[in-house]
């Protein structure tokens, strides 16, 4: 059995977490500290049926370390890292929500931490678990589609679920899709960003990131903030040298009529995505190995999130000499 | 690009002005897409009378032109000059070689004729200026061949003309032909001589594959990147600034062997602070069970739009289908009647038609400007 404590998240987050522990006899929720002393975390208790509730992680750490052996960190990005690095020196198993930093220097401090502590530092990354892009990659991985020649990634967020005005969270979690496709770094970099980017005090809701890899595959990837829905919209393509898969929301939605225009109603994968994060995370612990998805590989997906937002503010391409990236004026 | 409320279907269609008078078209060259000639005379108001070409252009260009003469039942002219007069022609529609496209609509222009031309504009911008320069100086009317009238592209253009989504702040277009181009890239043997590329194009036009057909190889950006941008023309109501491109021969020996592109990536910086990409390509008959993925996302201030561009379309599939068959067969298209219905408004009111000489010319510029970005890896402004 692993422990896990929840340190940090909202409720709904939390609550979807207890759905999917559900479903595994070898982890449980023992603790959780909700951010800023809020309630939410009693609902979570309800849901995962008595687990210890604090207020600090502090108290957590002092009081019931022996409580859990590993930790899921939800905190907000400014705290991510303190947080993490925290637990990891209380030698507990770090899963920590992508992006693992708020910036690379940040996330070399995670990675050192848990080096020193002898502990597992998986990243969130939890798109490379939703069933559909799942499907994708297994499609690459078998031979069929041939090597990847382009990846088209759009992901538009309902305003409320966006957190953030930099795009850094979303724009990681895309970026490792990229690099976890490819398996290689970009070597050309060019972001691009919607009206508004460059002007002081206005804010922009769409950037678009222009990858070109050594192996003369490329990619898309497209993010916007402002979609006035619900639910979100998603979309990957990947094309092969010798066939090619689709995962389009606009192929997985069902239409409701209750006046007006029909809506459409998308058929949600998140809670799949949460199972096949955490059944990782378990067995990397359990197996003691590397999980698929390694801390360094989230530094990466940062690294280049970080160029390409300056290839956006600047407005022209970055590119790889060696192992350094240069603006191409 | 001129879109006003003759791109309605019903308003098209109860229009009493369409029993105006008929124009006189002649088809100079008609050695590719022949769809086009036809699509001119899909609408009332268009007729052919004559086939007309060059008298020194190789003998299976006079075939070809002769074969559509024939079908059409009117006559085969060696004499482009001659006949536009002879005929007392008003419209010259063009679809040959990209390198002769702006020589013969320069032509016809010189000679008070409007132009209906095949895309590419061309494959030099120094041509197109000619042509811009030929169509003010003689006051006829120019429109480029586009797929703008197809359902869901008129569909989506109207829910952005209308502000459903606010103001447009980007889009994206998928534009990926999922046919093939012969041999795959790699089946080469070592020894055997590289594809020519005419030769090529000609032996392609038996499945009307043959888009690019010209003695200078022209890869899938200036191909079917016309469609794209003319998309995005359209549905933005934009300029195009600058651009960013990377290219590559992933797919077919024809294109590795004659060094140009078969798949494109395209980054856009519009009028406006508004931003475009697009990905342009032939990807292979193995990649997608129709014609291929042609979609268009586009974000606004107040919403977001999904558009698939083959809607309406309608699935059969049965016992015994071929292989090569397409499962969906796009309904409700009506792209040919309203692109010359546009063209016909245009001349009888001396106004725009739908993608006219500035709006190709832009497209061509951008195009030469995404091969350029291409090779020197920058972005780079449009000419």
């Amino acid at each position: 059995m692993i422990r896990l404590a929840l340190i940090g998240g909202g409720w709904q987050a939390a609550h979807q977490l207890a759905q999917a522990i559900l479903r595994f006899r070898e982890l449980s929720i023992t603790a959780i500290v909700p951010e800023h002393g809020d309630t939410e975390g009693e609902e979570i208790v309800r849901a995962s049926d008595g687990s210890i509730v604090v207020s600090t992680l502090d108290t957590l750490l002092a009081e019931y370390s022996d409580t859990f052996d590993a930790a899921i960190v939800r905190s907000h990005l400014s705290r991510r890292v303190s947080v993490a690095c925290l637990v990891a020196r209380a030698g507990k198993h770090v899963l920590v929500q992508s992006p693992m930093a708020s910036s690379s220097e940040e996330a070399t401090r995670l990675l050192n931490a848990c080096n020193s502590a002898g502990v597992k530092l998986m990243v969130g990354c939890s798109w490379r678990f939703r069933p559909s892009i799942v499907a994708v990659k297994r499609a690459l991985e078998s031979g069929k589609l041939g090597r990847p020649i382009f990846l088209r990634i759009h992901a538009w967020m309902p305003q409320v679920v966006s957190t953030s005005t930099t795009f850094l969270p979303e724009l990681v979690e895309l970026l490792d899709l990229s690099l976890w496709i490819y398996g290689e770094l970009p070597n050309e970099i060019f972001g691009m960003a919607g009206p508004g980017y460059d002007m002081p005090g206005k804010q922009t809701s769409d950037l678009h990131s222009h990858l070109a890899f050594p192996s003369e595959g490329m990619a898309l990837v497209s993010l916007t903030h402002s979609l006035c829905s619900s639910s979100g919209y998603n979309c990957l393509t990947l094309i092969g040298s010798s066939g090619a898969a689709y995962a389009d929301d606009h192929n997985q939605s069902q239409l409701l009529y209750k006046g007006g225009q029909p809506a459409a109603i998308k058929t949600g994968e998140e809670l799949q995505e949460l199972i096949g994060l955490l059944r990782e995370f378990t067995e990397s612990i359990v197996q003691d190995r590397l999980s698929s998805l390694t801390s360094t590989e989230g530094k990466d997906a940062l690294v280049l999130a970080e160029w390409v937002l300056k290839s956006a503010t600047e407005r022209h391409p970055i590119r790889r000499i060696g192992d350094l990236y240069e603006p191409r004026l | 690009m001129n879109l006003d409320s003759s791109v309605s279907i019903e308003n098209a269609k109860v229009r009493d002005a369409d029993k105006k008078c008929v124009f006189r078209v002649a088809v100079l060259s008609v050695i590719k897409h022949d769809y086009v000639a036809r699509g001119v005379a899909s609408h009332p108001r268009f007729e052919l009378v004559v086939v007309a070409d060059d008298p020194g252009v190789q003998d299976w260009v006079h075939e070809r032109n002769q074969l559509f003469a024939e079908e059409k039942k009117i006559p085969y002219v060696r004499n482009v000059e001659q006949a536009l007069k002879d005929y007392a022609i008003d419209v010259a529609v063009i679809s040959t070689e990209a390198e002769r496209h702006c020589d013969l609509s320069i032509r016809a222009a010189n000679l008070g004729v409007h132009v209906v031309q095949d895309k590419p504009m061309s494959n030099r911008l120094s041509e197109c200026d000619l042509l811009v320069e030929a169509v003010q100086r003689n006051g006829v009317r120019f429109m480029m061949w586009s797929r703008n009238m197809l359902p869901a592209i008129l569909q989506a253009t109207e829910i952005i003309r209308s502000g459903q989504i606010g103001s447009p702040n980007s889009i994206h277009v998928d534009f990926y032909f999922s046919k093939d181009a012969g041999p795959p890239k790699g089946s080469r043997k070592a020894g055997d001589p590289p594809i020519p590329w005419l030769d090529f194009q000609r032996a392609a036009h038996i499945d009307g594959s043959d888009g690019a057909i010209g003695t200078q190889p022209m890869g899938e950006l200036q191909n079917e990147g016309v469609y794209a941008l003319a998309y995005i023309k359209q549905i933005m109501d934009c300029e195009f600034l600058r651009v960013f491109a990377r290219t590559t021969a992933a797919f077919h020996q024809v294109n590795v062997d004659n060094g140009v592109e078969d798949f494109a990536t395209v980054s856009l910086e519009l009028s406006d602070g508004m931003i475009a990409t697009m990905a342009v390509g032939r990807i292979g008959a193995a990649s997608h069970p129709d014609i291929g993925e042609i979609k268009l996302l586009i974000t606004g201030t107040e919403g977001a739009l999904v558009v698939a561009e083959s809607r309406p379309e309608v699935g059969v599939y049965y016992r015994g289908q071929p292989g090569k068959e397409f499962r969906h067969q796009r309904v409700a298209i009506d792209n040919d009647f309203l692109l010359m219905d546009n063209f016909a408004r245009a001349i009888d009111d001396g106004g725009t038609t739908l993608l006219d000489v500035h709006a190709s010319r832009m497209i061509t510029a951008t195009i030469l400007a995404a091969l350029r970005s291409a090779r020197s890896g920058r972005f780079e402004a449009i000419d």
